[in-house]
């Protein structure tokens, strides 16, 4: 599939996975798979940066290998670790019957090796490369990018014990990244950056049509009028993104709701504004 | 193969991205170029999404971007190439790239020494000395120690957390090689994040110079420092330091926000902060306030922003220049206001060098207690 792939092949496949693209995002994803390039998706929460990589699996018929990154990763959390409760128990039982040099290769082999996210994509055997997907790298720490940047250069990993492994396919790469922290300019250098928003009224109906098939197209136009006008406010400190926009429309049908009205708005406000601070704001303006 | 109007069109995008201060390399050209042959470009609009794809990397520059790709537009196809530069071979692009970048990055020096500067002409703002930056290095890493709230990569024995394999055997010799006892390791507290906020208007005139060179080194520090700078709005300065140096920096700053503007409004500004930027500081940042506390905006706003700032982030430092003159008391509307939620006052000397830093952060002066980093959610606002 990827011999003959264009960006608007790309489109019309991603629909089919339920994932409505626009012109700019098909692209980057198109050139990533071309230049073999990791791509960096930036913006607001809940707006398909994950969901990208998710469909692009499904598409290339390959598995998904997820690193979620967080405060304090460690290369060891994300590489691999020598699994050793198994190693020490594995002494004791070979103790009296081999050598130290026969039990040293026996623990360092790579039966004893706990294969995290990154080392499995190198490793994946599969017609396909596998889809890396790192998410969240703006909360992982500069240390860990630091790292991740070698990672990318090269594709391959050095342990000690084993030597060299390298990329059997290449991964397509997919990091995203929601800005609570700059990304350094060398991992930006490395990767095609993209930056999603919230979606167009006319995008957002024809997520929701793709969906949520259930809700009829009248409560559609209303669900996606509201949220619309609910991003306008500058002062809500988290806006309701696409996944809150999908929330409440499975909301609205499960409750078997066919208008918007004052009393199942304020009843399911809780699927699209998830802070305190916003109730109250959204409250003040009169907007429910 | 492309044609050659495509290749220079990506050289001169990149070559006035550069001028504006975009961080645009010999890859992302190389990059622009390759996908030119993978994409079927119908459109105006396919072209710009693609070059905007691989040459700009950050959000904050896809306005400049799309600035220079709409003049590049309007000029239509551009003037006639240099004569050596009609080979259409790969070679050929990457060597006419390279050369792109060459002259533009001669250009943009040029543009350093003689733009017209309004306001900066007057004063001549030397660039830091190598003293001077080494000392600030060392000051602003002492104070990124001092003030830490994260665990870095280091480890130290504790009596949970990760079992800490190494010791455990090490221990575990003086009874015959029989583990006893697991022993545990956890992380030490050796990082913070750091957010600095400048004052820039009027009342700080004296002080200018410094203040640029500070904060030049802080910002070309790590990317977990992020420099700001107000007067009477807010502006975020950290990339432009980074590229460009304090000089033209200072240039591109008074343009954008108002420095000689009369009229500091600290609370608003600080209020702007948290309202576009709460998303960069947690409990594990350090905020670190650089003014005078001259403030001709609403105390009451101020006191508010102060509140929810110390909510929002781990510590809160003020460095006021004049509390290094003895018997200094904060007496300012802005200082009074601000006392309350501030954790440490220092001033200016603090910053300058270790000894005068020493004075404010040193291990005898100020007891300063961790805070433990937690995640749990933060008391909803009064």
């Amino acid at each position: 599939m990827l011999e003959n792939l264009t960006p608007e092949i790309l489109v019309k496949e991603m629909e089919k996975e339920l994932y409505v693209a626009d012109e700019p995002l098909a692209l980057a994803v198109y050139l990533a798979l071309k230049l073999e390039k990791p791509l960096l998706i930036e913006g607001e929460p809940g707006c398909g940066k994950t969901e990208v990589a998710k469909v692009l699996a499904r598409l290339l018929n390959t598995e998904l290998i997820r690193l979620q990154c967080y405060e304090g990763i460690t290369a060891s959390q994300a590489l691999y670790e020598w699994d050793y409760p198994r190693q020490l128990i594995n002494i004791r039982l070979l103790e009296d019957k081999k050598s130290v040099d026969e039990i040293t290769e026996e623990i360092f082999s790579e039966k004893f090796l706990l294969k995290r996210p990154l080392l499995a994509a190198l490793l994946y055997e599969g017609p396909n490369p596998p889809v890396l997907l790192i998410d969240e790298i703006d909360r992982s720490d500069e240390e860990f990018e630091g790292f991740l940047l070698e990672f990318l250069a090269e594709f391959q990993v050095t342990i000690p014990e084993l030597g060299t492994i390298r990329a059997k396919k290449k991964p397509v790469v997919i990091i995203t990244s929601n800005r609570t922290r700059e990304v350094g300019d060398g991992l930006r250098r490395r990767c095609l950056y993209l930056y999603v928003t919230y979606p167009s009224p006319e995008k957002e109906m024809k997520i929701l049509s793709l969906k949520v098939p259930q809700l009829s197209p009248k409560l559609a136009a209303e669900v996606v009028n509201f949220v619309q006008r609910l991003r306008q406010v500058g002062e809500l400190a988290k806006k309701p993104g696409i996944s809150e926009t999908l929330d409440w429309a499975n909301a609205l049908t499960v409750l078997g709701a066919t208008e918007i009205n004052p009393s199942i708005l304020s009843s399911t406000l809780t699927c699209l504004i998830k802070n305190e601070d916003d109730l109250r704001i959204v409250r003040d303006l009169g907007l429910v | 193969m492309l044609e050659q109007p495509y290749l220079f069109l990506v050289t001169e995008v990149a070559r006035r991205l550069r001028l504006e201060g975009v961080k645009c390399g010999t890859a992302e050209t190389i990059d622009a170029y390759r996908a030119g042959e993978f994409v079927q470009m119908r459109t105006v609009q396919d072209l710009k999404n693609v070059l905007r794809l691989c040459m700009v990397k950050r959000l904050e520059d896809y306005e400049i971007f799309d600035k220079i790709f709409d003049e590049l537009e309007k000029q239509k196809r551009p003037q006639e190439q240099p004569k050596n530069e009609t080979q259409g071979d790969k070679a050929q692009a990457v060597k006419t790239v390279e050369r792109g970048e060459s002259s533009a990055d001669k250009r943009k020096e040029m543009t350093v020494y003689y733009s017209p500067v309004e306001v900066f002409m007057k004063r001549e703002l030397p660039t830091p000395t190598l003293a001077f930056m080494r000392e600030s290095k060392r000051v602003m890493k002492r104070l990124r120690r001092r003030l830490a709230l994260l665990p870095g990569r280091r480890y130290t024995r504790s009596a949970k957390g990760y079992v800490d394999f190494r010791e455990t055997i090490r221990t575990s010799l003086r009874t015959h090689g029989e583990i006893l006892r697991l022993l545990h390791m956890k992380r030490k507290v050796t990082r913070c994040k750091l957010v600095a906020i400048f004052d820039v208007s009027g009342s700080m005139d004296t002080y200018t110079e410094f203040l640029m060179q500070s904060m030049y080194a802080l910002a070309r520090q790590s990317v977990a420092v992020e420099v700001f700078v107000f007067s009477t709005r807010l502006l975020k300065v950290s990339s432009l330091l980074k590229y460009f140096g304090p000089k033209k920096a200072a240039e591109l700053i008074s343009r954008e926000v108002n420095i000689w503007g009369s009229g500091t409004r600290i609370g608003n500004c600080l209020a702007t902060f948290i309202d576009k930027y709460r998303g960069i500081v947690g409990k594990g940042t350090v905020v670190m306030i650089v003014s005078d506390g001259w403030d001709t905006g609403d105390p009451e706003v101020l006191d508010r922003a102060m509140r929810s700032m110390k909510e929002l982030v781990g510590r809160v430092i003020w460095i006021n220049p004049h509390a290094d003159k003895p018997g200094f008391k904060p007496r300012t509307i802005g200082m009074e206001t601000a006392m309350p939620y501030i954790d440490v006052l220092a001033g200016m000397n603090a910053l300058k060098s270790l000894k005068g830093f020493k004075t404010y952060f040193g291990a005898g002066v100020q007891p300063m207690g961790r805070r433990p980093v937690s995640r749990r959610a933060r008391p909803a606002l009064p």
